[in-house]
């Protein structure tokens, strides 16, 4: 046996819950958190106490389904990726950011691929989404001198709301080193083509 | 925010910086990434509550809550390991080809 145990779950198993976020809103004390790709786009729960000696306890109110809007990246896998790529690569695709609006009516979530997608917290439902990447992870399988981990366009995408009143805005930091600014109402981009942030340290 | 508040949250971000790291393995000539744990801290506005996420990047994740208002904390809320994702066959037949060869 050359492969140790660690390694052989690793190998059958693309378990991906990513590298996480976690987003709270405190007028309706709700919190987000631990997406699971294709299956989950986050778990919802509600914060609370109860009696006088405020004992807190957490609710899970909603395993909010994955939503088909997200990119795919086994959509195009070429047989040189199946048979070289497949066992050491990570061809996955997960929420890297989500965040609650301050009146915690709306969910934002971002993917690996750039994907962002708007939703509506009370029932979860689909409402709006941007590619704000063009590139998707799987166009460089056939290059096949690197891991295609390193395809993914960012592993570090977040999206935050503005915390201003009557703001509708969506930061989105996403491809690496570009923030974009959503207008949520409009559902546009403030700013085509993004801002150029500084490599190393943004 | 108390001592004991702040001495709690010392701990677990240094548990976070401590945790966080990236292995590299090579095996059969294969490179195999693993981006090891990441942990997440929040503390909940208005409350002693703390909020602890741990992602294992590729296998599972979990989520506790710990009420820090008294002076012994107090794990109040447990998740458990969340596991899911995709199921990967050729990763499967893969792995018998490589064992039988």
């Amino acid at each position: 046996m050359f492969l140790n145990h660690h390694i052989i779950l690793t190998f059958i198993w693309f378990q991906v819950t990513g590298h996480g976020d976690v987003t709270y809103n405190s007028r309706r004390n709700i919190l987000a958190a631990i997406p699971i790709e294709n299956k989950i786009s986050y778990h919802l729960w509600r914060i609370g106490s109860s009696g006088k000696e405020k004992n807190y306890g957490a609710t899970l109110l909603r395993r909010s389904k994955w939503f088909k809007q997200y990119r795919n990246n086994d959509g195009n896998l070429s047989i040189v990726s199946v048979i070289f790529y497949r066992s050491c690569s990570h061809l996955d695709n997960y929420i890297c950011g989500l965040d609650f609006d301050p009146a915690g009516e709306i969910t934002a979530t971002i993917d690996c691929n750039g994907v962002c997608i708007i939703s509506s917290v009370n029932t979860g439902r689909y409402t709006y989404h941007w590619k704000l990447s063009d590139l998707g992870g799987n166009e460089f399988i056939g290059s096949a001198t690197i891991p295609s981990y390193f395809c993914l366009l960012d592993a570090w995408d977040r999206c935050r709301w503005s915390t201003n009143t009557g703001e509708s805005f969506l930061y989105v930091k996403h491809n690496g080193t570009t923030l974009n600014i959503l207008d949520v109402e409009r559902k546009t981009l403030t700013k085509q083509g993004g801002i150029e942030l500084e490599q190393n340290g943004n | 925010m108390s001592l004991n508040l702040q001495r709690t949250r010392n701990i677990l971000v240094s548990k976070e910086l401590n945790s966080q790291k990236v292995r590299l393995s090579l095996n059969l000539g294969l490179i195999v990434i693993d981006l090891g744990f990441w942990t997440h801290v929040r503390e909940i506005p208005n409350s002693k509550l703390l909020v602890s996420l741990n992602h294992y990047y590729n296998n599972s994740a979990n989520m506790e809550i710990f009420d820090l208002s008294q002076k012994v904390v107090k794990k109040i809320y447990s998740l458990g390991e969340v596991v899911g994702g995709k199921t990967d066959l050729f990763c499967l037949i893969k792995l018998f080809f490589i064992e039988s060869y």
